[in-house]
């Protein structure tokens, strides 16, 4: 019970931080910051914050509530149609609307999630294990880890772009708002609600996909299902409402492969099945039958612990926005001590401090030059998931690609991937030519 | 369905040793999820040891 609620009310706990300061708590909050923090800067921090509160909430309750429903169908649906080769496939497609985010002009889009890519093959292959750009260096054999450089892209970029601007002058104080978001306004986004809600779910419920591909394939949906997808990236409220609803959808949805299957999705649900088994238990479909009391506390605990967020998101909220008051020559030290900290404090490898200060200053100078820091970021972490299922799917097939196309869902997303690639590259010839 | 979440909520907060549990994930997972870094992950391994004293049901 208590591994649930640490894991709903850890995933929204990050947002505050990406929304605030550009530091997102950990990779699944990352899509956050991605339209948070500039709203932060154009002085609507009490929207952005009441936003990621409510729809946190709703998000895990509404995840609560199906969880509770639907588990044992689901489960074995999703186990039953879902395997490497449509994660590779989801992963594709989610690259492919990650192309579009962010970016001065579209070639910058795609460069950006290409050298994400090329970031996430450092460390060793996931099928021959063979070493690629670690240069005899031991600890980069396991690769790039994901928050030194989320970390550098985000916090420590953003401190080189606003200090520039501190010694030219240009440097304006975030404004502190506390004003929420009205009914109003959020009615005006039920529909990314509650597409968010059921990507988080989708992608919560497949085994070790989680929360972090669910926050990013809802921020994507929402660019790519917008009338104005250039708005993203630049202080776009429903960004901050498609991320923050998604990856509390599938903390819900993550707890059905592990109770009704045994599997765990992600690195805490993994914890959890190491608690069953030290009070012998097993998570499966036996524990339905053997100790159903005990899932349905865990259930309980969930659904209030997403209430939970509800309550105390809106009281401590008009205190947390209080840092922002902070002076910049006390507050830029202050984040980078806790970049660092955090860089450090992971596996701790002066290593990762080391990578966390480059992506910063490769960070801060791809943003001078229109790249896109979303696009990278992107890259990086769907790019580690999807080579790992593609090579297991290529296994799964006997390294036969046709068969990818054969799978029904695997099709589906690999067509709509192509098609969005398409798209984005029509409307990229067509307003050169209006330019011209 | 409703009857076993109502079960379920009544075995939550019926024992105060629950609540407090509860209350401290809550909170915990809220402070450990905002520090960069440190995320929540790293709460429920420093819990691990008094798991094994607790029951399953607030473990």
């Amino acid at each position: 019970m208590l591994f649930a609620v640490i894991y709903c009310t850890g995933t929204y706990g990050g947002a505050i931080t990406a929304i605030l300061f550009n530091i997102p708590g950990s990779a699944e909050n990352a899509p956050t910051a991605f339209d948070g923090y500039p709203m932060t800067q154009n002085g609507q921090s009490g929207k952005a914050v009441g936003a990621a509160v409510l729809c946190s909430a709703i998000g895990g309750i509404a995840s609560s509530l199906v969880m509770m429903a639907a588990t044992e169908p689901l489960a074995n649906w999703a186990i039953r149609n879902i395997g490497p080769p449509e994660i590779f496939a989801l992963v594709f497609f989610g690259l492919a609307v990650a192309s579009s985010i962010g970016a001065r002009t579209i070639w910058k889009g795609w460069m950006s999630v290409l050298i994400g890519l090329l970031i996430a093959t450092v460390g060793q292959d996931p099928v021959g294990g063979i070493n690629r750009y670690n240069f005899g260096m031991v600890d980069l054999a396991a690769g790039i880890a994901f928050v030194p450089a989320i970390l550098g892209f985000f916090a420590v970029s953003e401190i080189f772009v606003q200090a520039e601007k501190k010694a030219s002058g240009k440097y304006k104080a975030p404004k502190v708002s506390m004003t929420f978001p009205s009914w109003l306004e959020l009615w005006m986004h039920k529909v990314a609600v509650l597409r968010s809600i059921i990507v988080g779910f989708l992608c919560g419920i497949l085994p070790g996909i989680g929360a972090t591909l669910a926050a990013f394939m809802s921020y994507g949906e929402a660019v790519r299902w917008s009338k104005t997808p250039e708005e993203f990236g630049k202080g776009k409220l429903e960004g901050v409402i498609s991320a923050e609803t998604a990856n509390n959808a599938a903390t819900g949805a993550a707890m059905i492969p592990l109770l009704a299957l045994g599997l765990p999705g992600g690195a805490l649900t993994a914890m959890m099945v190491a608690v069953f088994q030290m009070h012998d238990l097993q998570p499966g479909p036996l524990v339905f039958m053997l100790s159903p009391d005990l899932i349905w506390i865990v259930f309980a605990a969930m659904f209030y612990a997403n209430l939970s967020i509800l309550v105390i998101g809106l009281v401590e909220t008009k205190t947390i926005l209080n840092l922002l008051k902070i002076p910049f020559q006390f507050l830029a030290p202050l984040i980078l001590m806790l970049a660092t900290t955090g860089a450090y404090i992971g596996r701790g490898l002066v290593l990762d401090v080391i990578v966390m200060f480059l992506a910063g200053i490769f960070g801060y100078l791809l943003r001078r030059s229109g790249f896109s820091i979303p696009g990278i970021v992107l890259g990086l972490i769907l790019g580690k998931i999807g080579e790992q299922n593609f090579a297991q799917g290529m296994q799964m097939v006997h390294y036969d690609l046709g068969t990818y196309f054969s799978r029904p869902i695997c099709a589906f997303l690999i067509a709509a991937g192509v098609l969005t690639l398409a798209t984005s590259l029509y409307r990229a010839f067509k307003s050169t030519k209006a330019s011209a | 369905m409703i009857e076993n979440f109502l079960a379920g909520s009544a075995a939550l907060f019926g024992d105060p040793f629950t609540i407090g549990i509860f209350v401290f994930g809550v909170i915990g997972g809220m402070l450990f999820g905002a520090i960069p870094g440190v995320s929540m992950l790293t709460l429920p391994p420093s819990c691990s040891p008094s798991q094994q004293r607790l029951n399953p049901r607030k473990a």
